[in-house]
Parts: structure tokens; sequence; C-alpha cells
């Protein structure tokens, strides 16, 4: 310990350190999003009945207001429609919650958004990497792409939500008790 | 002649182990087997759900009331034990009055763009303002960094117990 290398090596010594957190269920991600039994298929089927479409669409120059499908991409525009949206409706909202770039925070809100609504969302996480192949036909700014139910194929619709399992929020309908779920975050201290 | 073998010594001296060092040069220390404060944590957790539950029970009668109370006790107890609330959790209760933020109840999301000096918005200025219904509003400047992830967001930081 005498050499200043040996002093200067040993003040910069850490140790991992354990703290306890409490985790919420309520805004736990892994039981918030619903899971989709073959997300393959429900890329192919948006690419087949909405992209393509869309893409020839904006290939013709056709105005947005003539638009045969509506389809909303901005954030505020979804929020807006899901707050606005009458009881008896639904609607496909796809989600890239596992690709880069897009915001964590802005997607933590998204399935808690879905629950709320008074109409009938579905919703649907797309596989790693869908973004870029559905930016190919139109830019999603947060990763997320609306579909109403009017403007949409019945058929393709019945066939999105039999893929996707009905998202499940219990403390939402009724109190369920729900045990403490205590985490460890990993850290690090240094040494005394 | 044959030599003996050399008989080894009786005091064999053993290597001493070293502390385990991961890649950043840090003591590799093993998780703990129990944690602390349990009944602190269900206390918290029950308080969470207690006002999650008043909540939703709508804006009529004494629910918001009870909602706001038993969230400030939350917030006081976590403060006053040292018991941690994940910030998942914490985002969704407002500072000010207490309540939790659930989206076309008690609070609403705007992704708004602040405009710089020269006037304009851009997608680096973007912010998510969750605005509660007493006017407060919670800012996530979410366009500077997409890919931004809170310390116990990132992989491998979170164990459980």
């Amino acid at each position: 310990m005498n050499s200043l290398k040996a002093i200067e090596k040993d003040a910069l010594r850490r140790r991992q350190t354990y703290k306890a957190v409490l985790s919420n269920p309520y805004v736990n991600e892994e039981h918030l999003w619903p899971r989709v039994a073959d997300q393959a298929l429900v890329v192919q089927l948006l690419q087949k009945h909405v992209l393509n479409k869309v893409a020839q669409l904006r290939a013709m120059g056709t105005p947005l207001d003539q638009w045969p499908l509506r389809v909303h991409t901005e954030f505020n525009d979804i929020y807006n429609w899901l707050q606005d949206a009458a009881p008896g409706s639904s609607a496909l909202l796809f989600a890239c919650n596992k690709d880069a770039d897009i915001p964590q925070v802005l997607m933590q809100q998204v399935p808690l958004l879905a629950a709320v609504s008074k109409c009938a969302v579905t919703l649907v996480q797309l596989p790693r990497g869908s973004l870029a192949t559905v930016q190919k036909s139109i830019g999603l700014p947060c990763g997320l792409l609306l579909l109403p139910q009017e403007h949409a194929d019945p058929a393709f619709m019945k066939q999105v939500a039999a893929l996707t399992d009905p998202q499940d929020a219990p403390w939402l309908q009724a109190t369920e008790y729900k045990p403490a779920d205590v985490k460890l975050v990993k850290s690090s201290a240094p040494l005394k | 002649m044959t030599t003996a073998p050399a008989k080894p010594p009786k005091n064999k001296q053993r290597k001493k182990k070293g502390p385990v060092l991961d890649e950043n040069g840090c003591i590799v220390v093993p998780p703990p087997r129990t944690v602390g404060n349990r009944d602190q944590f269900g206390r918290l957790n029950y308080l969470y759900q207690l006002g999650m539950f008043h909540t939703m029970q709508g804006p009529a009668g004494i629910s918001p009331v009870l909602a706001r109370r038993y969230v400030a006790n939350l917030d006081a107890i976590s403060k006053k034990t040292k018991c941690s609330v994940r910030p998942n959790a914490k985002r969704t209760i407002c500072k000010r009055c207490k309540q939790l933020l659930v989206p076309m109840r008690t609070c609403s999301y705007e992704l708004a763009g602040r405009t710089g000096r020269n006037g304009r918005s851009t997608p680096k200025n973007e912010t998510l303002v969750v605005r509660c219904t007493c006017g407060e509003a919670k800012r996530f400047n979410v366009g500077a960094d997409k890919n931004h992830r809170t310390f116990d967001e990132r992989p491998g930081n979170i164990l459980d117990t």
C-alpha cells in the first residue's frame, strides 16, 4: 500500500450492492401487453391489408381526406381518438414496442390507454424490426398505428383479433389484491 | 540408485482466494437471500392498490379524497422508512395533489413540441406532457434521447427476490 498507484487503485475499487425496491404489479409491462400468437403472420396481414394500400395511395398522390381507409399515426391523434371514441366502436392499435428509437416512457402509457378507452381496442404488439417494414409505407413517428373499425376490412380485423389475447387489466374492473412484488436493484458502491 | 521423490511440505501454503471481480473491476457479491422491511413494502403495496381502487370508483363521493390520502401516506411512508418504489410506479403519482394518474380519468396526455430559439419545433424538442386534473404537469423530454432507459429499465439491473 505504499505506492501511489496502489492507493489510487484501492480508492477506485467498488463492490456490488443490492437495494430492495417495490415493483408495482399494475405497471408491470410483461403483463400489460397482450400476447400475440403468430407475430409474423400479423405483420404479413398488416402489410397485405393496410400498408400496401397506403403505399399505393401515397404513390398516386391522393389527398389524405379522400383515402378509403383512415390511419392514425400521431400520438395526439391516437389519444384524442381513443378519448372521444363511442362505446360501441372498436379499433386495432399496432405498437412497435420492441424497436429501438421508440421512447420507452411513451410506450409505457399505451397499454393503459387501450385499457381505459371506452371503445374496444385490440392492442397488437409487433415483433422487433417491424418498425422499418412499416416505415417503408407510412411514417410512424412514435411507433403506433391506429386503425379504426369503420375503415378497415372486417375479415382482417377478425383475423388479427383471433391471433391476439384479450388485454388483462384486472384493477380496472374489480379489486384483486396482489402481494407485494419486491425486487432488487443491482448497483455498486465504493469500498470504505 | 533411485532417488525417493521429494516429500510435499507439511505446512502447505494455500493460495489466498482474492475477491471475484466483474468486467468493470467491481467486487462481485451474491445477492442477499432475504429482504428487510418486507412488512413496510407490503404496506406500501396495499396503499397503492387501495389508492387505485378509489381512483377507479369515479369523481363522485369521498373516493377521490380517500385515494389522495392513501397515496400521500404511501409517499410519506416510503420516505420515512427508506423503502424505494420503482420509477415506473412513481411516475403514476401526481407530486402536487398525490393523485394516481390514470389517463382519461385523472390526467391527460399530450405530445408537445417545445419551440426552440428560431421558433420551430423539431423532433428533438418533443415532450410528453402528463397533465393532472389539478393543473400540475409532468414533462418527459422524449425527443432528446429516444433510447433513454432509466437505470432500472436497463437489462440486468433488476433481480427477483
